[in-house]
C-alpha cells in the first residue's frame, strides 16, 4: 500500500461533479443507519456552501471524508471576545478501513493530519486562524483525537491550537 | 457547527461555543507541547506534504 491518500476536493470545480462522487461515496459503504442522517444533513449543508467537504481515495478506493468550515468561537466574560477557527463538521472513515493501519497509522490519523496540515495553510495565508475545533461523537472517538493531540475546550468540544 | 446524534435521537448541527469561560477562552492562544510536536511531524513530514495533491 502506497503512503498517499489522494484528496480529490481539491479538484473539483463544481458542486454536481462533486455530489457524482460523493453519491457513490456513500453507496459504496452502505451506510448503517444511524450514519444516513448524518450524511443527508452533510449534503444539505454542502450544497448551501456551508462546509466544504474532502473526499479521500487509496488505489480508487473511498477511504474516508472529512467536512470542514469556519466557525467562531466566542467568550462571555467581561467585553465578548471571538475568534475564527476551522472546525470538523464530519470525519468519516470507511466501515472496510476502520482500525486498519494506513502505512504506520490509522486512516483517521492520517485525515487528522490533513486537517492540521489545512490549518498550518490557511495561517500561513491569512494569519489568525490557529485552532481545529471538533465535537467528538463518542468517548471511545474522543479519547481518540485525546491521544492525537487535541485538548479539552468546554463541553465535549475539543481544540487543537497551533499558536506559538 | 459539527454533525453529532443529540438526546433527541436525531442528528444536529451543532454550534461552536459562543460562550467560554476567560480561561477557556486563552487555551486556545497557544499550543501545548504535544501539540507542537504534532504540528513539527506533519509539517516536516514529507509524506504529509505530498499526500493531499
Amino acid at each position: 500500500m502506497s503512503c498517499q491518500l489522494l484528496n480529490r476536493a481539491v479538484n473539483y470545480a463544481n458542486y454536481e461533479d462533486f455530489s457524482k462522487d460523493f453519491d457513490k461515496f456513500v453507496y459504496y459503504n452502505k451506510y448503517e443507519v444511524e450514519d444516513r442522517e448524518s450524511i443527508k444533513l452533510l449534503k444539505e449543508m454542502i450544497a448551501d456552501g456551508k462546509t466544504v467537504c474532502h473526499l479521500f481515495y487509496e488505489n480508487d478506493l473511498p477511504v474516508g471524508l472529512l467536512s470542514l468550515s469556519f466557525e467562531n468561537v466566542g467568550s462571555s466574560d467581561g467585553v465578548a471576545l471571538s475568534i475564527t477557527a476551522l472546525c470538523v463538521d464530519y470525519l468519516f472513515v470507511s466501515y472496510n478501513f476502520r482500525n486498519k493501519n494506513f502505512c504506520t497509522c490509522r486512516i483517521s490519523h492520517k485525515i487528522l493530519d490533513f486537517a492540521i496540515k489545512t490549518l498550518y495553510d490557511l495561517n500561513n495565508t491569512i494569519g489568525t486562524i490557529n485552532n481545529l475545533i471538533l465535537l467528538p461523537a463518542n468517548n471511545d472517538v474522543k479519547n481518540f483525537y485525546l491521544d492525537y493531540g487535541f485538548e479539552s475546550l468546554s463541553g465535549e468540544w475539543l481544540y487543537f491550537s497551533i499558536a506559538k | 457547527m459539527a454533525l453529532r446524534k443529540l438526546m433527541d435521537g436525531k442528528v444536529h448541527d451543532v454550534p461552536a461555543p459562543k460562550s467560554l469561560s476567560q480561561v477557556q477562552f486563552e487555551k486556545l492562544k497557544a499550543s501545548t507541547q504535544k501539540q507542537k510536536e504534532v504540528l513539527t511531524r506533519i509539517v516536516k513530514s514529507s509524506n504529509v506534504m505530498s499526500a493531499f495533491k
